[in-house]
């Protein structure tokens, strides 16, 4: 594997010797090997030296610490208030944006990042593109949520992590059989760059696997955030009475050109699969952007089963919330019959994947602790003996921000060793708690003005 | 999602734990739990009788039952009930005080006030100027009017068929729901919310004790189910059983009880709502004056529950006068909890929010702690997350009337300090969508009855006006 030996390079001792020991673990099947039982002191007594260290420089985990008067990690519950949710990485006030007050957002970012981004000059920022373009030439680079409705979570992130990303991908699909080779044209149903972690996947197989000149995207432009940014003012202007009718055409013909320059990028998209020869595809993206190039390529003709051998197919996430017929996975699988179906789940708020051994279960790295809640995210569940729960998550190897996450996945932990051999953690995707029905049945008669906002913009 | 994942998702109700929910049909009470449920504010297991919807609905085929019953004996029935109403004495209410807290977010001392002061939506002095403020006089029945050409004409404010989806963050307002429906003397499925399960079968079950065959008893039904239930809810939802469907608040359910209106099914939506108080610059002329106007809006913020619930504060003065206002303001809060014996835990998203501005000093500053018991957070407009938990939001303003802008049609009751200050804010406050301006600290004072809500008068709305003409 190229790449630097990040641990190595770095002086020692960082972060303490647990967190070393765990991270360095990367290649092959070394992260998958422990126990539980082996893995668990190491654990600890890593999650205490990220604790001690960070608390030091990021200013919402010192604050929290305080808060809940925890001190030293010495078991998994005591980190579990420590836990960021998402709600975190976007409790900034919305006018920080809709304002421009781009030295406010700085200020905001700064609470969560292990590195001190104050004094940066902000002149001349015009846009939250801009702001995160500042950011990042200054060696701050972050993360935004690509979400499309609601408000925007921003992460910050490091150069080391991106690294770090990379690493553990390529690593994750080499143990799965997919060691890197410039052989495959390259298909990414996202941007050709931009601050959002899909972009960063695409990147990663790109570096790893395409044939030089054969990358292509369905938007060959940076992702914009601006975008995000827009729908958030249009919101504000909503809720504050000062929108005008005409604002609202306006934001309905953005989305009608977004949906053009969608449908012309598959098209585009179509041509490069009809072009590929015997050059083998190796396509990712989004269960709805998916979707949608299986049903244009059918329409063009493309048929089910048709790639290229050796191709290669990955679908990250979740529908998200996207309104997708009942057999969408079918749909999709059945177009791509025949190639091989890459299953990764990670999140963007780790930098770690967890990989699909030969027995199709998912393998959890050891310098990614999980963290078993009940599902109000505040008991924590022993998994010694496996257990389902609610995922939290620490990425030992985080170097931008803190490395612990609550998510609202709902899983299964194994700890008994796999068929395949090996003796790690073994985790099971259930379902998201956010994806259940139901409607509001608890009355009140308090309210704001955001129940009064229907159609598009309403998230 | 796969049914392996919905089974896991799916929050498991035990029979024997589930409180069981009493359903009051036409005076006959329903006790029985077939249908199992779980409540939403705090996960309470549930069990409900079957939903024999035929029973829930007033056939067309028969006139309302208390149609042609004199107004004067409708108000001497609801007096007499006022009367039964007594926490101490009344088994029923007993039962619904006792098990409110295990569904309700309200302390136990705020509840028992709750409960304790039912007696005074049946007062007939209250009965009377709702009666009269809302339908225009006193008058009973068919009132002669002559018209512009000298003919003659009789109108009559007719008793509907409603379907009320109520709200329950207070006893009283399954009280003032009753009450209303009594005056108007239609008939009335009432819906009970997952938040208020007991109150309103409680007041009806006392109501059968006074007199089963009463024609306001027949004129009541009280049922669950969950609110968006679809298969209920499409069935009932028609213009074949009901005139109107009456919607006590809660944006959600508004917009699930769109989707079936048509044409016959009119709805009347209390639409749910924020408040605001304003405090000018006379509350900074002594300590004194300063306590007095914090302890007003504390009154105001109460349990932070209710549409009427203050939440963002403008202060006419700098920003070390709002400081100093929001210290004050801080300990009423903390009274106001004490008094009320607990409250809605701070949610984990508001403390986040919070906590992050706490960071942003000097622009943003925080008082107190997310546990319920106050919060109050200065900022230079109002913050964009929802306020509730006591967590009041303090903008300063250089004149009081900058707050003018922030008023908008989700904006219910605007609190005024000191009170000879109204006269100045209220055209540009109600111009901006406010429908009620009152003196700061009385904006729960007293029931609502006899005055306009939500820019109408609600039991205006709850009668079809028919006319006989000559």
């Amino acid at each position: 594997m190229d790449g630097v030996d990040l641990v190595a390079e770095r002086d020692t001792p960082l972060h303490g010797a647990a967190v070393d020991q765990l991270v360095r673990a990367i290649d092959g099947e070394a992260p998958y090997a422990r126990s539980q039982a082996q893995l668990l002191p190491l654990q600890i007594a890593a999650l205490d030296e990220r604790f001690q260290k960070r608390r030091a420089q990021i200013k919402v985990l010192d604050q929290r610490a305080r808060d809940v008067g925890v001190d030293r990690i010495t078991r998994l519950a005591d980190i579990v208030p420590l836990l960021f949710s998402h709600q975190t990485y976007k409790s900034y006030p919305e006018s920080f944006l809709t304002r421009g007050q781009w030295d406010r957002m700085t200020k905001w970012l700064g609470t969560l990042m292990t590195k001190d981004c104050s004094g940066l000059d902000m002149a001349g920022v015009e846009d939250v593109d801009g702001w995160e373009q500042r950011l990042a030439a200054a060696g701050f680079p972050l993360r935004a949520s690509s979400g499309t409705t609601g408000k925007a979570s921003f992460l910050p992130w490091s150069q080391a992590d991106i690294e770090w990303h990379r690493r553990f991908n390529l690593a994750a699909l080499a143990f799965q059989g997919l060691p890197p080779e410039h052989r495959y044209i390259c298909i990414s149903m996202g941007n050709a760059s931009g601050p959002h972690r899909p972009v960063d996947r695409s990147r990663v197989l790109a570096q790893g696997y395409a044939k030089p000149g054969q990358i292509y995207n369905l938007f060959e432009r940076r992702a914009s955030i601006v975008e995000i940014n827009r729908l958030g003012a249009l919101r504000k202007a909503m809720v504050d009475g000062t929108i005008a009718p005409a604002d609202l055409i306006t934001y309905e013909t953005n989305v009608a050109q977004r949906t053009a320059e969608t449908e012309a990028g598959v098209q585009r998209l179509i041509r490069v699969i009809k072009g590929a020869g015997d050059t083998p595809i190796m396509i990712h993206g989004g269960w709805a952007a998916m979707l949608q190039l299986v049903q244009a390529a059918r329409a063009a003709g493309v048929a089910d089963g048709s790639l290229p051998a050796g191709s290669v197919y990955e679908i990250g996430g979740g529908p998200k919330g996207a309104q997708l017929p009942d057999d969408y996975e079918q749909q999709v699988h059945g177009f791509f019959a025949g190639a091989r179906y890459m299953s990764l789940y990670g999140m963007s708020e780790i930098n770690q994947p967890t990989a699909c051994c030969s027995c199709a279960r998912r393998h959890i790295p050891s310098s990614l602790v999980p963290i078993l809640l009940d599902e109000t995210g505040e008991q924590v569940l022993d998994y010694a003996h496996g257990a389902t729960g609610r995922l939290g998550l620490f990425d030992l190897s985080m170097e931008g921000r803190w490395g612990g996450v609550i998510t609202s996945d709902l899983v299964r932990i194994e700890t008994d060793p796999c068929d395949c051999g090996l003796h790690g953690l073994r985790l099971e995707f259930i379902g998201r708690y956010s994806d259940q029905a139901g409607g509001d049945d608890k009355l009140t008669c308090a309210g704001t003005m955001a129940a009064y906002i229907r159609g598009a913009i309403d998230p | 999602m796969s049914s392996h994942t919905q089974e896991a998702l799916a929050p498991v109700v035990e029979r024997d734990a589930a409180i069981p929910i009493v359903q009051v049909i036409r005076g006959r009470v329903e006790t029985g739990g077939e249908r199992l449920y779980r409540s939403r504010d705090l996960g309470a297991p549930l069990a409900a009788p079957a939903a024999d919807l035929n029973a829930w609905v007033f056939p067309r085929s028969e006139p309302q039952p208390a149609m042609n019953l004199p107004i004067g004996e409708v108000m001497d029935f609801l007096g007499e009930l006022g009367a039964r109403l007594d926490l101490d004495r009344n088994d029923h209410l007993r039962r619904a005080f006792e098990l409110a807290g295990r569904v309700n977010v309200l302390g136990a001392k705020a509840l028992e006030q709750g409960y304790r002061s039912l007696g005074v939506f049946f007062r007939r002095d209250y009965l009377d100027a709702e009666y009269a403020q809302a339908l225009g006089s006193m008058d009973d029945g068919w009132r002669e009017v002559e018209r512009p050409d000298g003919s003659l004409m009789r109108v009559r404010p007719f008793p509907a068929r409603i379907l009320h989806v109520l709200a329950g963050n207070a006893p009283g307002m399954a009280a003032t729901a009753i009450v209303r429906g009594s005056l108007s003397r239609g008939v009335h499925l009432l819906k009970l919310p997952s938040n208020d399960l007991f109150t309103a079968p409680a007041i009806l079950a006392t109501m059968a004790e006074i007199d089963a065959n009463h024609p306001l008893v027949q004129s009541f039904s009280a049922a669950y189910w969950r609110g968006g239930e679809q298969q209920i809810e499409s069935a009932l939802f028609r213009p074949q059983f009901f005139d109107k469907v009456m919607a006590w608040g809660g944006g959600d359910a508004i917009a699930n009880v769109q989707k079936y209106m048509s044409p016959g099914l009119e709805l009347v939506s209390l639409d749910p709502k924020t408040s605001i108080s304003i405090i000018c610059r006379e509350a900074f002329a002594n300590d004194r004056t300063l306590m007095q106007a914090a302890a007003a809006a504390g009154v105001d913020v109460g349990s932070q529950e209710a549409c009427g619930s203050s939440r963002v504060q403008f202060i006419e003065g700098s920003v070390e006068e709002a400081d100093r206002y929001c210290a004050e303001l801080l300990d009423q809060l903390r009274f106001q909890a004490e008094t009320a014996g607990g409250g809605r835990v701070t949610p984990s998203d508001l403390r986040e929010e919070v906590n992050a501005l706490r960071l942003m000093d000097p622009e943003y500053r925080v008082w107190g702690e997310p546990d319920g018991r106050g919060l109050v957070v200065r900022s230079e407009e109002p913050v964009e997350f929802d306020l509730i938990s006591r967590t009041v939001n303090v903008v300063p303003v250089a004149n009081a009337i900058e707050a003018a802008k922030y008023v908008n049609v989700a904006t219910q009751t605007v609190g005024v300090y000191p009170a000879q200050r109204k006269v100045g804010l209220r055209d540009a406050l109600c111009a901006g969508g406010a429908q009620r301006v009152t003196t700061l600290g009385a904006g729960g004072a007293r029931p609502s009855f006899g005055r306009p809500h939500d820019g109408f008068y609600p039991l205006n709305r709850m009668v079809r006006w028919v006319a006989d003409e000559d």
